[in-house]
């Protein structure tokens, strides 16, 4: 898309930042509006977001964004004066014009000229209009139903009540009006006016004020106390011109499902007001107490935070040399309080850089409604999502890493765990499905979980699966647990699928989950029972920029291990280590653990002497417990070291890529002193022992017996 | 490969009892030696990560890279960072002596000369005041086909 007037590159790049928060909003806006048809302000919220958007891409020339959004604008207006019902097929138009707006402002962003045509999807959103509204606004979509009027009011449903259980009995009429005809609000109009005096009138659909707006359509119904008989009131309406039926029943109140659909809708629409917001002026103020901040200018602030940090311990170190040794000194000891000062100073500005770099989960959270809705519709499954704890802080840089993985287990859930409705039906389960993803913070990480109640995952179809694809032989198979069976999907080139779909099976996936997350210090764990569901929990670091890290010495050179992985920390003395079948165990309380010299692990002296293991002194080494995770598949490992050096906070700096990726290494810190220290991958060194240690099945045996 | 012709600026250091240049446009500053953190599964020529102030960079022995002996660190003993393709890396050399200016026709192209494999990473030799310079390509030496080039010399010899 090129514009025809001139445009600065800061005019774009506001457009460019507004569009896309719009663009977002009404993504989000859209997917709701079909669960809550009737929330008002939503539908208020996403006509204004598109006319905003019409105005300010027309104002700057860009034809195409314009005449989408204008078409949308339209039909979003009709939506709102009642005379267009929303249906699955409006809401697909709609998203389908959303995603060709994201098109176009990508490409915008880009500087491309655009290759997407507008034209279809015009037509696509023209004919969703046309499908649904028929001519002139068909009855249902024109005006709240009966039902719905009935249980938005309470007085009027208490009144009802009463009216029906009093000794008049109360009918329901129900007139049906060609739907050709043009004069349905006359029709309405002539049968309210035969109802008048024959009884207590309780309510018409159209009411009286709706027929003299206009607001007919092709259905009339209405509720009256009466005497008559049905069919007395059959006759009087069936003359009148155009009304094709005339049904009129006793009624009883209201059908339970109506009801709990009702009470579905009011709830759904309670837990929206971050977003509904009742009353403008907060939402106005939130505005301009924020600003926006470019992403790659808050890593660059966080990036010089971090150095200060580092520089704060070393000018603390060296300000209480200088003071001891210049105790009379004046100036030292201003210069001792100055940097006492500064050092409380980076404390409080690493915190609020922190707390800056703090988003609400939901920001991703809230792009998923649309992938489960359209995955459902694709599969033909019915889905509902809940999401919980939106407002959980979790670290950008976190969030970034983690939407991959969530996505990969939505489509998991979607296509392996969740049945298809006739399944769910012959199960004995409700044809709609419920997917929960929340998220919470537990004990200084976040857990995110996602649970469906789907078919579970049976963890015999795994072990088949595995050694039908050789990643397994029978007889290791055998010996896993259920939960070790279950825990194997997480393996590389597994799917239990029973044929591979659009949506995921094709053997990748779940082990990418798994690295993805252990990447960023985190860890997955399943709950599941066959037919009952799973549940997916990720546990994550708060921030990958800093963490508490326990420091030791392994041959001369530090190493930084995360505090989250650490069991504890033991003297063991000789007594405790010993060596089976040519391997050292640890005997922990009568719990039996691999050892792991770590100096030994790594290779430390970079020379190929594998003997350096020898070299440890077992009778004065540390142990650090480490563990990967809290499932009964993570055995503990028990790594020994020269020495516990101390306990800090460790700012995460990235290995460069030119070394590679290190077995054992995440990444690098730098101490105040300046030193470089290198942070252990804990999972990694863990699977690495154990892959070791189980080189040979004798091994493997041994261990059994004695674990 | 030299361009004829042109000046070049070149910053000369020594190593191994040779004169080298690098051309002055890839090196980003020149420090003296630090202490050097031993990062394990890293290609063998790599000798570690320092503290570039605040940011962790890896740093390349010359002399492993070239298979020249091992030697001490001295007091004159520098890391020369190099920009390759956006990254910071050190380069280890005995001494880091001037920065010399040279006319482009004084380098003459090393195909000429030699053909080992190391002249994969020469640019050319320049004879400089009856010294002879060896002109190396940094890229080149330090890339990542280079590196895959000398795991393979590795595999053969093993």
């Amino acid at each position: 898309m090129t514009a025809d007037i001139d445009i600065t590159a800061d005019d774009l790049k506001v457009f460019l930042q507004e569009a896309e928060g719009l663009l977002d909003l009404l993504d989000e806006d859209i997917i709701r509006l079909e669960q809550e048809s009737l929330n008002e302000e939503l539908l208020q919220e996403i006509f204004r977001a598109a006319h905003t958007l019409k105005g300010s891409s027309g104002m700057l020339g860009f034809d195409q964004m314009a005449g989408l959004t204008h078409t949308m604008e339209d039909l979003l207006d009709r939506v709102r004066k009642g005379s267009l019902a929303i249906t699955a097929e409006l809401v697909d138009a709609l998203l389908m014009s959303l995603d060709g707006l994201k098109v176009l402002k990508n490409d915008l962003a880009a500087g491309r000229e655009t290759t997407l045509q507008i034209e279809p999807i015009v037509k696509a959103l023209k004919a969703a209009a046309e499908t649904d509204a028929a001519p002139e606004g068909e009855g249902d979509g024109a005006l709240a139903s009966l039902d719905t009027l009935v249980l938005g009011d309470a007085e009027l449903a208490e009144r009802i009540e009463q009216a029906a259980a009093g000794e008049t009995p109360l009918l329901r009429v129900t007139g049906e009006i060609d739907p050709t005809t043009d004069w349905a609000a006359v029709r309405c109009f002539q049968m309210l006016n035969e109802l008048e005096g024959k009884g207590e009138l309780v309510l018409s659909v159209p009411s009286q004020a709706d027929i003299e707006e206009e607001r007919a359509g092709h259905e009339f119904e209405a509720l009256i106390l009466t005497d008559l008989p049905a069919l007395e009131i059959n006759a009087l309406l069936e003359p009148i011109d155009d009304v094709v039926s005339v049904t009129t029943v006793v009624w009883d109140g209201i059908s339970e499902e109506a009801v709990a659909a009702a009470r579905a809708a009011a709830e759904s629409k309670q837990k929206a007001p971050p977003n509904a917001m009742p009353d403008g002026t907060t939402k106005i103020e939130a505005l301009s107490q924020s600003v926006r901040v470019d992403v790659e200018v808050l890593d660059e602030l966080m990036n010089l935070v971090g150095e200060l940090v580092i520089d704060r311990t070393r000018v603390g170190q060296i300000s209480r040399v200088l003071s001891s040794r210049h105790k009379e000194d004046e100036e030292v000891r201003a210069l001792s309080e100055t940097s006492a000062h500064i050092v409380k100073v980076v404390d409080e500005l690493h915190e609020n850089m922190m707390q800056v770099r703090m988003l609400p989960i939901g920001v991703l959270l809230s792009k998923f409604p649309r992938l489960v809705r359209d995955l459902a519709r694709s599969s033909g499954k019915e889905v509902t999502l809940v999401v919980e704890g939106e407002d959980t802080e979790i670290d950008r840089s976190v969030i970034d890493q983690i939407k991959d993985p969530l996505v990969h287990m939505i489509r998991n859930s979607l296509d392996h765990g969740i049945e298809t409705p006739e399944e769910r039906r012959a199960a004995g389960k409700p044809e709609t499905s419920i997917l929960r993803l929340s998220a919470k913070h537990e004990q200084g990480q976040v857990r995110i979980t996602l649970e469906d109640d789907g078919r579970g995952i049976d963890g015999a179809a795994v072990r088949e699966a595995a050694v039908r694809k050789g990643l397994l032989t029978a007889e290791a198979a055998e010996r896993l647990t259920e939960t070790e069976s279950v825990d194997l999907i997480f393996g590389a080139g597994l799917s239990t699928a029973k044929k591979t779909t659009e949506v995921s099976g094709r053997g990748v996936g779940m082990d990418i989950v798994r690295r993805n997350v252990e990447a960023l210090n985190g860890r997955v764990e399943i709950v599941t029972e066959v037919g009952r569901g799973s549940t997916f929990s990720l546990h994550l670091p708060l921030t990958l920029t800093t963490f508490r890290g326990l420091l030791v010495d392994a041959g001369g050179t530090l190493y930084a291990i995360p505090l989250s992985y650490v069991q504890e920390t033991v003297r063991p003395g000789s007594m405790a280590l010993h060596t089976v079948t040519g391997r050292r165990v640890m005997n922990l309380r009568g719990t039996v653990m691999s050892l792991l010299p770590l100096s030994a692990a790594l290779k430390q002296d970079g020379t190929d002497a594998d003997n350096s293991t020898d070299g440890m002194d077992f009778d004065n080494c540390f142990v650090v417990v480490v563990k990967a995770g809290d499932s009964e598949n993570d055995r503990p490992v028990a790594v020994a070291v020269d020495a516990l050096v101390d306990q800090q906070e460790i700012i995460v700096k990235a290995l460069s890529g030119y070394i590679g990726r290190s077995r054992g290494i995440s990444g690098a810190s730098i101490l105040g002193d300046g030193q470089v220290v290198l942070i252990l991958d804990v999972p990694s060194l863990i699977k690495s022992a154990q892959q070791q240690q189980q080189g040979g099945l004798d091994a493997a045996e041994a261990e059994r017996k004695v674990g | 490969m030299a361009d004829q012709g042109a000046e070049r600026q070149l910053v000369v250091f020594d190593l191994a009892g040779e004169v080298y240049g690098v051309n002055i446009e890839t090196v980003r500053e020149i420090i003296r030696m630090q202490t050097v953190t031993y990062v394990p599964d890293a290609p063998k020529f790599v000798e570690g990560v320092i503290n570039l102030r605040g940011r962790v960079i890896p740093v390349v022995d010359l002399r492993k890279r070239f298979a020249l002996d091992a030697s001490e660190v001295t007091e004159s003993s520098r890391v020369v960072v190099v920009d390759i393709a956006g990254e910071d890396i050190g380069v280890i050399v005995d001494a880091v002596t001037e920065v010399l200016r040279i006319a482009g026709d004084s380098i003459e192209a090393t195909s000429n000369l030699v053909t080992t494999e190391d002249s994969y990473y020469l640019e050319g030799i320049a004879k400089v005041d009856d010294r002879l310079l060896i002109l190396l390509d940094i890229e080149r030496a330090l890339s990542h086909e280079a590196k895959e080039m000398q795991q393979i010399v590795e595999v053969a010899a093993a």
